[in-house]
C-alpha cells in the first residue's frame, strides 16, 4: 500500500487497483470514497467534490 | 509487519519501477553499465507511466509523452544525461523517439520539454506480446538518491520558511507505541481489510518519522512531507486516526489536542468579510473610474458564475456585459455570530441549524450535512437543499455571502481559500508563536488543532486564544481542550 497526497489536500492509499481517498474538510469531518483503477492522473486531480457523499 | 513495501537498511522504501518486459538496459547504446542500471529502468518507467496518465481514459501505451528534461537531467545528474539519455534511449528511436523538441505549453509550465513516443517494439499490447514489468529497487545508495531527488523541492521551500523547518524538527522528535499501537489495530480490525491496513502504514511512518535527515543541504525524509495548495501540512502525524492518537508519545505528563470549535464556519465568516470587502473596494475604484473618465475599466470573469437566484431577488444585478455591481454588504447576523464567538451562547451554530431544518439525527451527523450540503456543495441556480434553507433562515447575510463567493469561485476553490484561512492562523500565526516563545515544546498540527505536552498546555491556549481573539477581528474564537494520553 501507498499513500500520498495531491496538491487538492485529497489523501490516497493505493491498494493493488483500488484507491481509497479521503479529504479533511474539518472539525473532525473526513469525507471518504473508494475508487477502482484510477489513472495517475486522475489521482492527482482529484477533490473534495469528488469525495464528497 | 503486513506492509507489501520494503525498506532498506538505513529506511528508504524499496522502489516499483514499471518497465516494458522485453527491455533489457545492457541493449541500450552506450550502456554505462550496473552503476547506472537503475537510471535506464527510470527513463523507461517514465515513458510507461506517462502514456497512462497523458490522454484522458481510452489511452494506450504508445501515446506520446511530455517529459521535462530538467527532471530528467536532475535525476540522471547533468554529467550522465547525455550519455544515458540523448545517445542512450532516445538515439535514433530505437527504444524511445522524439517527437517534437520544445512542445509548446500555453502555461509555459512545460516550456523546456519534449515529447516522446516508446518504439512500437517497446509498446505493451497482446499483438506483440509485450507486457509489463515491475523491478524493485532495493539497493540502498539508489533508494537514498531517489529520495533525495524527490525530497529537493520541499527542502528549497523548508529552507526559505522558518516556521516550516520548527514544524518538521518537532515532527522528527516524534515517536509511538509501536507495539501497543499494532497490538491495538489487530485486536480492533479484521486482518487486511482497509481501516486494518491503512493503520499499519501509519504506524510504521510515524515510526520512521525520527529517521529524517538533515543531509548534504537538504531533508532527506523516508515519510511524506507535503504542502498542498490550500496550505495545509500533509505528513502522518496529521493523517493519523482518532483511535491511535494516544500511542503517540510526547512527554511523560501526556498529550493535550487543543482544537478550535466551529473552526471551519468560523474562517469562513472571515474569508467571506474580507472577500466582500476586497470587492466593494473594487466596485469603488470602477466607480472613480467611471466619475474621472480615465484610467482602465475594471472587468471581471466571474460574471458569468453569478447565482441568478439571488439576483432575481435584488440581491446583486448586472451592469453590461463584462463588469457587474455587487450590493451583498458587510451586515452580520447577530445570532450567527454570537453561536460563532460566544462561549455562552445557548445553541452553538450547528444546533442552529439543526433546529432551522428540523433535523432528529446527531449533531455530528448534522456536521457532514452542513458541509456537504450548504458550504461545500455544487451551486445549482434557482434550487436551494433543505441546509441552504436553513442556513437562509438562521444567518440570511452569511448566507448571501456564501453563495455569491462560491458562485464566484466554485465549490472546490472556496474550500481551498477557507483552509488558506486555517493555515495561515496555524503555521503562520501558531508556528510562529511556538518557534519563538516555546522553542523547547515538542508539537504537532493536524489541521486544525494543536497536540502538545499536557504540563504547558493551560499556558499556551491562553495564548492561542487571545491570538485568535487578534485574528478574528476581535472575536473570541471557541477552543477546547481534550486529553489525549
Amino acid at each position: 500500500m501507498k499513500i500520498y497526497t495531491n496538491d487538492n489536500g485529497v489523501t490516497v492509499y493505493i491498494d493493488g487497483d483500488s484507491v481509497h481517498a479521503s479529504y479533511y474538510v474539518g472539525e473532525g469531518v473526513t469525507w471518504e470514497k473508494t475508487f477502482t483503477r484510477l489513472t495517475k492522473k486522475q489521482i492527482s486531480s482529484l477533490s473534495l467534490d469528488d469525495v464528497k457523499p | 509487519m503486513e506492509n507489501t513495501q520494503g525498506f532498506t537498511k538505513h529506511g528508504y522504501p524499496h522502489i516499483d519501477l514499471f518497465v516494458p518486459s522485453n527491455f533489457n538496459p545492457e541493449e541500450v547504446p552506450n550502456y554505462l553499465g550496473k552503476r547506472h542500471h537503475h537510471k535506464y529502468l527510470l527513463g523507461m518507467n517514465n515513458m510507461v507511466y506517462g502514456s497512462l496518465i497523458t490522454k484522458g481514459r481510452n489511452k494506450t501505451f504508445g501515446e506520446s509523452v511530455t517529459l521535462r528534461s530538467e527532471t530528467i537531467r536532475d535525476y540522471m545528474g547533468s554529467r550522465y544525461y547525455p550519455e544515458i539519455w540523448v545517445n542512450g534511449l532516445t538515439k535514433d528511436g530505437q527504444f524511445i523517439d522524439k517527437v517534437s523538441s520544445y512542445y509548446h505549453d500555453p502555461k509555459g509550465i512545460n516550456s523546456q520539454a519534449c515529447r516522446y513516443k516508446l518504439n512500437p517494439k517497446y509498446v505493451p499490447s497482446p499483438t506483440n506480446g509485450v507486457t509489463i514489468k515491475r523491478v524493485t529497487i532495493t539497493d540502498e545508495p539508489t533508494c537514498r538518491r531517489f529520495y533525495k531527488w524527490k525530497d529537493t523541492a520541499i527542502s528549497e521551500r523548508i529552507k526559505k520558511d522558518e516556521n516550516l523547518a520548527h514544524e518538521l524538527y518537532m515532527l522528527t522528535q516524534h515517536d509511538i507505541k509501536k507495539e501497543e499501537a499494532t497490538a491495538y489495530v489487530h485486536k480492533t480490525y479484521e486482518k487486511d481489510s482497509p481501516q486494518f491496513t491503512t493503520r499499519m502504514v501509519i504506524i510504521e511512518e510515524i515510526s520512521r518519522l525520527k529517521d529524517a535527515r538533515y543531509t548534504d543541504d537538504r531533508w532527506n525524509m523516508p515519510f511524506r512531507f507535503k504542502v498542498d495548495r490550500g496550505g495545509r501540512l500533509h505528513h502522518p502525524l496529521s493523517h493519523i486516526p482518532k483511535d491511535l492518537e494516544r500511542f503517540v508519545y510526547q512527554s511523560d505528563s501526556g498529550t493535550v489536542e487543543i482544537d478550535q470549535r466551529f473552526s471551519q464556519l468560523a474562517y469562513f465568516h472571515k474569508f467571506g468579510l474580507e472577500k466582500t470587502a476586497d470587492i466593494q473596494r473594487m466596485q469603488a475604484k470602477k466607480k472613480c473610474h467611471k466619475i474621472g473618465g480615465k484610467g482602465l475599466p475594471i472587468t471581471t470573469n466571474l460574471d458569468h458564475r453569478l447565482p441568478s437566484d439571488e439576483s432575481t431577488q435584488g440581491s446583486h444585478s448586472l451592469q453590461g456585459s463584462s463588469s457587474y455591481h455587487v450590493t451583498i454588504n458587510l451586515s452580520t447576523d447577530d445570532a450567527w455570530k454570537t453561536a460563532l464567538f460566544n462561549p455562552d451562547a445557548i445553541f452553538d451554530p450547528y444546533q442552529l441549524l439543526m433546529k432551522s431544518a428540523k433535523y432528529k439525527g446527531s449533531r455530528e451527523d448534522a456536521k457532514e450535512k452542513v458541509f456537504g450540503g450548504v458550504y461545500y456543495n455544487e451551486l445549482v441556480k434557482g434550487r436551494r437543499t433543505k441546509w441552504e434553507k436553513a442556513m437562509k433562515h438562521v444567518a440570511p447575510h452569511e448566507y448571501k455571502r456564501l453563495r455569491f463567493i462560491k458562485g464566484m469561485l466554485g465549490n472546490r476553490e472556496l474550500a481551498v481559500q477557507v483552509t488558506r484561512v486555517e493555515s495561515h492562523f496555524w503555521h503562520k500565526i501558531v508556528v510562529g508563536y511556538m518557534r519563538t516563545q516555546h522553542p523547547d515544546t515538542l508539537f504537532f498540527i493536524k489541521h486544525d488543532a494543536i497536540f502538545l505536552p499536557a504540563e504547558q498546555a493551560n499556558d499556551i491556549l491562553e495564548d492561542i486564544s487571545q491570538m485568535g481573539k487578534t485574528f478574528f477581528g476581535g472575536n473570541q474564537p471557541q477552543f477546547k481542550m481534550d486529553v489525549i494520553s
